[in-house]
Parts: C-alpha cells; sequence; structure tokens
C-alpha cells in the first residue's frame, strides 16, 4: 500500500509514492537515485549513511522515510555550491583524508553538523564527533586535520 | 634508460597531488559497484550452510520457485560442474554433495528485488545428515583426524611450486613449503641459549566500508560481463573462466574507479561466477549481489590463523646460530589464497635476519573454518608478529637490548639471504637507528606512571616481499588535446595506484597531472596487471607505465622529425613539445601533428592514434623444491623486490583494567621515493589511529615546518632544512632544556621566513 511521501531532499521539495516500512536510505538511493549515501553495515554502526533531517544527523538505514515526512533532508550532494566544493569537502581533498572514500559521505556530513553547531571546535571535540563514523582506510589523524582546516576557513569567511 | 631517473629534482613526483577520483568520492556523484542499477536488473540472493560439515541429503527448492517475483533458483546441478580455486582447485560455485563449513553457499535464488530473494532463500528447505567436524589445526593435521574435508584432494589440479603438495600422512594438509639451510642442530650447539615458543594470531576480518558486491551479465550472445568491486581484474576474470568453464575472451571484467576498499579480501572471486548463472536462466538480465556485513566480514574469507611454532638459538653476543620453524596455517574449508600465502609467509622472516642455520616446515590445513585469504601481506603480517615477538624474547634471555639484538643480526646491502637470495636497496640498520633516535629524543623511560599506570618501550622490524615473476602491462595514449591517457587494469581501491601512475606519465612529459587521466578498469581494453596486492603496484604498473610513455614519445619524435625536417635522434620532447636538442628555439606543439585531414576532423595525417604499448616483467629464479632456495643463476631472486620498516613505541598499561595507550611512536618506512607524499603519510599514519589525539601534531607540525623552511619544491632543500632543524633542536635542547625544543621550529620558521619568504632554498 504506497503512501505519499512530501519530503525536500537537498533543496528541492518532492512528494515520493513509497512503501510505508521503505527506509530512507533505500529511498534516496533507489528511489531518487542519490547514491552519495552510502551503506556500510546496515545496523546503525557504520556511520556511512549519516545524512542531515533539518539540521540534525541521523543513520539513514535506521530510519523509516515515513519518519521524514514534511522534513527536510540534505545528503552529501547537497552541500556544494554548483560547482564549488563545499570547504569540508575541499580540505578533505587537500588533506588526504580521503583514499577509498566510502566513508566520506558521513564524515562530511557529520563535521558539517558539528561546524554548524560550534563553529570552532577543538581537536578532541572534532574526535569525539566523528566517533560513529568508522574508517578502514586513514586512521582518522588527516580528517581531523581536514575539518579543523575547513573550520578555520568557515571562520574566517564569516568574519570577512 | 628513462630520463625520469636521470633528473635529481621531480616537478610532480613527490609533490601532494589531488587525487584523481577525489571529487567524486566527496561529493558523492562517484559511482561504485554498490550504487550500480541497470534496467531488468535481478538481485540475488545465496542461501548458505548453517551445518559446518555435513552431508547434504535434500534440497526443496520448490516453494522458494513458486514465489511470485523470483527468476532463477540455483542448486550445485545446475552450474558447471567445475572447481576453481587460486593454485589448488577444490571449489565448486555451490556446494556439491556436501557442505564443509558454516557459510557455505547452498542455493543461488535471483528476484525482483533483495527483499524476495531473502524470502525466498527462507522458504528453501535442506535436509543435511552431520559428518564430525574439524577446527582446530593441529587435530585436522593428525595422520587421522576427526574429520577429512576435502576425501579427494589427492585428484585436485594444482600449479607445481613447492615441493610435492598432498601427503597422505597428512589429509587435511594441502600446501607444504620447506627451506633448508645448513644443519639446525649444530647451530644449537653452538648457541649459548637455545628458546623455543609457539605464536598464534586470530582469525580476523577485512571489513572494506564497501562490502563486496557485483553486477554480472551473460547476455545473448554469450559474453559475460562483470562489473565488482575487485581489486584484481585478471585473476577474478580467470577464476571467472575456470568456475563457468567458457573462454577468457568471452569475459569482460569492468572495475569502476570508485573501490571501497580491498585490503586483500577482494582478490578471490565471490559470488560473480555464481550471479553470471543466474543471469543466464533467468533469461540474460543482469544479476545485482550485495554481502551483508554478516556475509562480507564472515564468509567473504578471513586472516589464516597462523600457529608458528620457533626454536632459536642465540651466542650471549647476541648472534643467532640456529632457527627452526614449524608453522600450521588454519585454511579453512577451501584453499583459497591459503596455497600462496603460505608460501609467501615461508620467506618472510628470511628477509629480516641473518639465520646461518635455518629451518622451516610450511603446512595449510584445510578444517571446517570459513576459508582463509589475503590480507594485508599474504601472511607476512603473522609470521613478523611471531618473529618479532621471538627476537625480544632471545634478547630476555641474554640480557641485551632489543635493539642491539636486531642490529647484531640485520641483513645488510649485498647480502645472500637463508634461502638464497641476493638481498637489494637493505635499508634495515638506518631504521633500525632511526627509530632509536626517534624514540630517544623523548627522553629516557620512566615506567612508573600515575596510579595503577605503567609505561614500557618496544620496538619491531618487518619486511614485505613484493611476488615474482610478475607482469603490468600499460597503454598511454596521447590525445590530439595533448591530454594523456593511461589505460591500465591496477584497481585503485582507495591507496590512490592511478594518481601515482598519474604522476609518473606527468613527471615524464614535464606535464602537469590534471592533464593526465586513467581510464576505468576494463579488460576488454584495459590491458594485463596481474593484480592490485602483494605491494607491486607503483612498482610494476609504474614500470609499465614508464615504458609505455617511451613508446609513444618515439612515435611523436618520428613523427615530428619529418614536420621539423630534423632526424629524431636530435630532437626531444617535454611540456609537449618537440624541440631540437642543440636549439630548444625550434619546436613544434605536439597538437600541431593532428591535422583535420578531411570531415572527421583532427587526427594525425596517417589516421590511427598516438598509442604506446609496453609490459613490465620481472623474472624469479628457479626454486630447489627441496631446500626451498634460489637457484644461483646470476639472479638469486625469488621476489620483485623487498621492503623494510621498523618501528618503536613507547605504551602506557593500567595495570588494574590492562588498558594500553599508545604514548609515543617513531616510524622509519624505507619507501623509496615517495610518489605521493600525502598518500603515504596517510597510509603510515594508521598504524597511530588510537593515539592521544596531540600526539601527531609532534611530527606534523614539524615537517610542516621543514618542508616550508626549504622552500616549497624543493627536495634536496628539504632534507637540508630537516638537518638544520634537527640540529638546532639539539642544541637548544641541550642548552636550554626539553622545554624549550617545540619553539625551536616555530621560531626557526618565523625567522627565515622574515628574512627569505620563499624559503631557505626556494626559488
Amino acid at each position: 500500500m504506497r503512501r505519499a511521501l512530501n519530503i525536500e531532499i537537498n533543496g528541492r521539495k518532492q512528494v515520493l509514492e513509497i512503501e510505508p516500512n521503505e527506509l530512507l536510505l533505500d529511498v534516496l538511493r533507489l528511489g531518487v537515485g542519490l547514491t552519495g549515501t552510502k551503506e556500510g553495515c546496515g545496523e546503525g554502526v557504520c556511520g556511512s549513511c549519516t545524512v542531515m533531517v533539518d539540521g540534525e544527523l541521523v543513520r539513514s538505514c535506521l530510519t523509516l522515510a515515513m519518519q521524514v515526512d514534511g522534513k527536510a533532508v540534505t545528503t552529501i550532494e547537497g552541500i556544494a555550491n554548483g560547482s564549488e566544493l563545499h570547504p569540508l569537502q575541499r580540505r578533505f581533498l587537500e588533506h588526504g583524508a580521503v583514499q577509498c572514500g566510502f566513508c566520506s559521505p558521513g564524515l562530511i556530513l557529520t563535521a558539517k553538523a558539528l561546524l554548524s553547531s560550534n563553529p570552532d571546535p577543538s581537536e578532541a571535540e572534532v574526535r569525539d564527533a566523528i566517533r560513529g563514523n568508522f574508517c578502514r582506510c586513514t586512521g582518522y589523524v588527516k580528517i581531523v586535520e581536514a575539518i579543523l582546516a575547513a573550520a578555520a576557513e568557515l571562520r574566517s569567511g564569516a568574519n570577512a | 634508460m628513462h630520463n625520469i631517473k636521470d633528473s635529481a629534482e621531480f616537478e610532480v613526483l613527490g609533490k601532494n597531488v589531488i587525487r584523481e577520483e577525489g571529487h567524486g568520492k566527496v561529493t558523492g556523484l562517484g559511482k561504485y559497484a554498490i550504487d550500480l542499477e541497470m534496467p531488468r536488473m535481478l538481485w540475488a540472493k545465496i542461501k548458505r550452510s548453517t551445518r559446518p560439515h555435513a552431508k547434504i541429503i535434500n534440497i526443496d527448492v520448490s516453494r522458494a520457485q513458486s514465489l511470485a517475483g523470483v527468476h532463477a533458483v540455483l542448486v550445485d546441478k545446475d552450474c558447471p560442474q567445475t572447481l576453481f580455486g587460486f593454485g589448488c582447485y577444490d571449489e565448486p560455485l555451490l556446494a556439491r554433495g556436501k557442505v564443509r563449513y558454516i557459510g557455505e553457499p547452498v542455493v543461488a535464488v535471483a528476484a525482483d528485488s533483495e527483499a524476495i530473494a531473502e524470502q525466498a532463500c527462507d522458504l528453501i528447505e535442506i535436509d543435511y545428515e552431520d559428518l564430525p567436524a574439524v577446527f582446530d589445526v593441529h587435530e585436522a593435521f593428525q595422520t587421522n583426524p576427526p574429520a577429512i574435508v576435502h576425501e579427494e584432494q589427492e585428484r585436485y589440479r594444482r600449479v607445481p611450486i613447492g615441493p610435492v603438495q598432498y601427503d597422505p600422512k597428512h589429509p587435511n594438509a594441502f600446501g607444504y613449503y620447506r627451506i633448508r639451510t645448513g644443519e639446525v642442530e649444530k647451530g644449537f650447539k653452538e648457541a649459548d641459549v637455545v628458546l623455543e615458543r609457539t605464536y598464534t594470531n586470530a582469525m580476523m576480518g577485512h571489513a572494506p566500508m564497501e562490502r563486496h558486491n557485483s553486477v554480472s551479465l551473460w547476455d545473448a550472445d554469450g559474453n559475460v560481463t562483470v562489473w565488482s568491486s575487485s581489486q584484481a581484474a585478471y585473476p577474478l576474470l580467470n577464476q571467472i573462466s575456470e568456475a563457468l568453464d567458457i573462454p577468457h575472451s568471452r569475459i569482460r571484467v569492468i572495475i569502476p574507479k570508485y573501490v571501497g576498499g580491498g585490503f586483500g579480501g577482494k582478490i578471490e572471486m565471490k559470488a560473480e561466477g555464481l550471479c553470471a548463472v543466474l543471469s543466464r536462466v533467468a533469461g540474460n538480465r543482469p544479476v545485482k549481489i550485495v554481502y551483508t556485513r554478516e556475509e562480507s566480514l564472515c564468509w567473504a574469507g578471513v586472516q589464516h590463523p597462523f600457529d608458528m611454532k620457533i626454536k632459536s638459538g642465540v651466542r650471549k653476543d647476541g648472534t643467532i646460530t640456529s632457527c627452526e620453524m614449524f608453522v600450521l596455517v588454519n585454511g579453512g574449508a577451501y584453499a583459497q589464497h591459503g596455497f600462496l600465502v603460505t608460501r609467501q609467509a615461508s620467506y618472510g622472516p628470511l628477509g629480516s635476519y641473518r639465520f646461518p642455520n635455518f629451518k622451516l616446515d610450511n603446512y595449510v590445513v584445510y578444517t571446517n573454518q570459513p576459508p582463509g585469504v589475503a590480507y594485508r601481506g599474504f601472511g607476512n603480517t603473522q609470521i613478523h608478529f611471531a618473529l618479532e615477538s621471538h627476537i625480544d624474547e632471545l634478547a630476555n634471555a641474554i640480557g641485551m637490548d632489543a635493539y642491539e639484538i636486531r642490529r647484531k643480526n640485520i641483513l645488510v646491502e649485498g647480502e645472500i639471504n637463508a634461502a638464497g637470495e641476493i638481498q637489494h636497496s637493505v635499508a634495515g640498520s638506518e631504521l633500525l637507528d632511526e627509530i632509536k633516535k626517534g624514540l630517544e629524543q623523548h627522553g629516557t623511560l620512566v615506567r612508573e606512571g600515575k596510579g595503577p599506570w605503567r609505561r614500557g618501550r618496544g620496538i619491531a622490524f618487518a619486511n614485505k616481499d613484493s611476488v615474482a615473476p610478475s607482469a603490468s602491462s600499460a597503454i598511454v595514449k596521447v590525445h590530439n588535446d595533448e591530454t594523456v591517457e593511461i589505460r591500465h587494469s591496477a584497481g585503485n581501491i582507495g591507496q590512490g595506484s592511478s594518481t601515482t601512475l598519474i604522476q609518473i606519465a606527468a613527471e615524464f612529459f614535464k606535464v602537469r597531472p590534471d592533464r593526465v587521466k586513467t581510464a576505468e578498469v576494463d579488460t576488454w581494453i584495459t590491458p594485463y596487471d596481474q593484480l592490485t596486492g602483494s605491494s607491486r603496484i607503483t612498482f610494476a604498473a609504474g614500470n609499465a607505465v614508464l615504458m609505455a610513455c617511451e613508446d609513444v614519445k618515439g612515435q611523436i619524435l618520428k613523427m615530428a622529425a619529418e614536420v621539423m625536417q630534423a632526424s629524431p635522434e636530435e630532437l626531444d620532447l617535454a611540456g609537449m613539445k618537440v624541440f631540437v636538442k642543440d636549439n630548444p628555439d625550434r619546436f613544434m606543439a605536439v597538437r600541431e601533428l593532428f591535422r583535420t585531414v578531411f570531415f572527421t576532423g583532427s587526427f594525425l595525417p596517417t589516421g590511427g592514434e598516438l598509442l604506446g604499448k609496453a609490459t613490465f616483467t620481472v623474472p624469479s629464479s628457479k626454486i630447489d623444491p627441496e631446500t626451498g632456495h634460489a637457484a644461483d643463476d646470476g639472479m638469486r631472486k625469488i621476489f620483485s623486490f623487498c621492503t623494510r620498516a621498523a618501528q618503536a613505541v613507547e605504551i602506557a598499561v593500567n595495570t588494574e583494567t590492562g588498558e594500553v595507550k599508545l604514548e609515543k611512536i617513531a616510524i622509519a618506512n624505507d619507501v623509496g621515493l615517495a610518489t605521493a607524499v600525502a598518500a603515504i603519510g596517510g597510509a603510515l599514519l594508521i598504524i597511530v589511529s588510537p593515539v592521544e589525539p596531540s600526539l601527531d601534531r609532534v611530527y606534523i607540525g614539524r615537517t610542516f615546518c621543514v618542508v616550508v623552511l626549504a622552500g616549497l619544491g624543493s627536495v634536496t632543500g628539504t632534507l637540508a632544512a630537516g638537518i638544520i632543524l634537527g640540529v638546532i633542536e639539539s642544541l637548544v635542547l641541550t642548552m636550554f632544556g626539553a622545554s624549550w625544543a617545540p619553539a625551536v621550529a616555530y621560531g626557526l620558521l618565523l625567522l627565515v621566513l622574515g628574512i627569505r619568504p620563499q624559503g631557505l632554498f626556494g626559488r
């Protein structure tokens, strides 16, 4: 029994016909074709599927799509300004924080949420914020560096 | 041979370059295999064994077949009656007659959705008759084991390496290697202390973030195309060929530019062949399978548990006189990589130390555990863990320092090791000295910490060989806009290999790296590569790319010679300009070779393309099966090359809770020339991931200072700046105390930037 889902994805309002038991992850990936949101474990442990719903971080693999009815979802595809990368995306590249890249979308969104609530985080705060995001390649050092560099850039941009 | 080797200063190599596929990764727009969807695509699921060892009495698939949305249900008899493997050919696509481990594929289903396929699997009923099972490697190794996992193994096809692999006295052992040097008993008599210890390690999963997945299509023309999250296109192609009994020419393997990690766990075929059969049965529809995290962790190959007994004799002065190793590798239910992992691990210890007398027997044994595969070093991690632990115990036994005993026995340049292999580019002593210095700069160890915390220091050494014989091919195309395109089949699993190859080609042509790109790995387009594994890509594929660049350069010079009315020998190429060596003002751009001859647009006047092609191979010496020694054929070569590394750490242990904290670490790796600094730096830093947050700043901060001090881009300058900073730091440390040391780097940096903003050696 398909139902209508009112959802805003990356700034675009849409009405989707979905099954009530569909996961937000599957609606994004299979329904809308936004495959930047990744599934690593399927049980809310690894953080790869992290997206923002009304500014809050959620694990899209544990969220029914119907739960976000009437809300705004931001995925990794929605944070660049056209062809201009978000400072977090650019810093991840410049600092070598991306290797296989499978965890990067979740990490970048997690960092984005952190920086919007705390624009000047300490290194410990960054490490604490990304605790729930697994990375198997980098050892996290470069990721933390990239987030701190992006934070500094965003702060100087805000002051300018 | 190649001008790249002659130049002291590099313009692209050794620099930080944004990785080729980076944009796709940070924007989420890059398509991994797991993101692929195709019209008419079906989803597959595998019904796996719930028994470790059991006869299959009956499989009832009738309810699954009649479920709406199910398009194919396969059991063994529906599949080609073949056996595939990796050196030892023992595995059917689906369990044949009996199951040998929990998780073994028994039935495969293709359906309209993953959910329907899963539901169909639940409707399948399998009747088993349990057999005795064997899990422990010692029990399995017995002459009369509790269970024989492969009764027919004597008839299995094997590649002929090492001594006779099947021994009826050990009916579960499927691979055996031995090395014999000198006389170990005599060596034990010459020793002051003889020590025997056993080391074991647990089974582990690779856990790449992107789980194992693929799409297979058996099309109506009889061709099989596979898109896979794999790290080895050609080995996969070969395994599909063996499993499906169709020729290589009918198979096409495509590996997307985006692969979410591998770590050795994505070399072997997983369900690609099985899904191809599903595709054919379901009416030539593409069939996708995505392993669950559980399947990916447990049943897509694990790291082999090793049981390593080491007996060594050592003199009081630290000289190791003799070493005997007996290793049992728990291979799991199918050979898979076990056959080769065991061989590589057998030689692992011999690249580190000098053993005048050495004896090794290494068996890989079938059990009813999940099959093991390569895992970050083909068995080297296991064997080095044992060897380094053992060296520490030897040092303790004679009251010697852990550094001194290693320094005493470490192999040196040009030495012939205990397997008769000549050792090249050996940085053993230097690496040990580096880590010693690295840790010593933190002062002496204070064992007693606050409350229950105690501290200790330790060091370890390792070497890592790379397989030989080895072969990589590359094609390099120069387009009419002077873009260089590299076609190679070395899968980039996240380590950044395609960017490394881009840097090599960019350095050769003296062009910016963004003027070079790589083609997606596709075995119908990109040429042969042995595998992304065995630490071989930068060396093997890198040399192939370099040689292909040389080939295409020759063609360019020849064509330009006609236009410029010169001989090709008088000309050279740099920055996509062909110029006369003696008179660089006489030049033409490579793009000028392309003309619009007719309505087809801008091509070479002769038609065709600027296409260079090359294959780089490394031969190996014949190995004597009795002694495991390389033949004295002038090469004395078992591996392509061997790299070495050393680490020293200081850790704190909470004696009440057992918590361990890594407090300080010094890492010395012999990387040759770092082609991609950020990539290698990142790779090394994985080791320090659990370190307390502020630790890495010590290194990063200094490195930053050294690089800026030197002036960005100056390699020799960086070396000089490093030495300058080191000397000044030591002086300040001695004269003013340790608390001033951190100020030195930044102080010096400020001073130099004030006087000479481009850095000491910058242009």
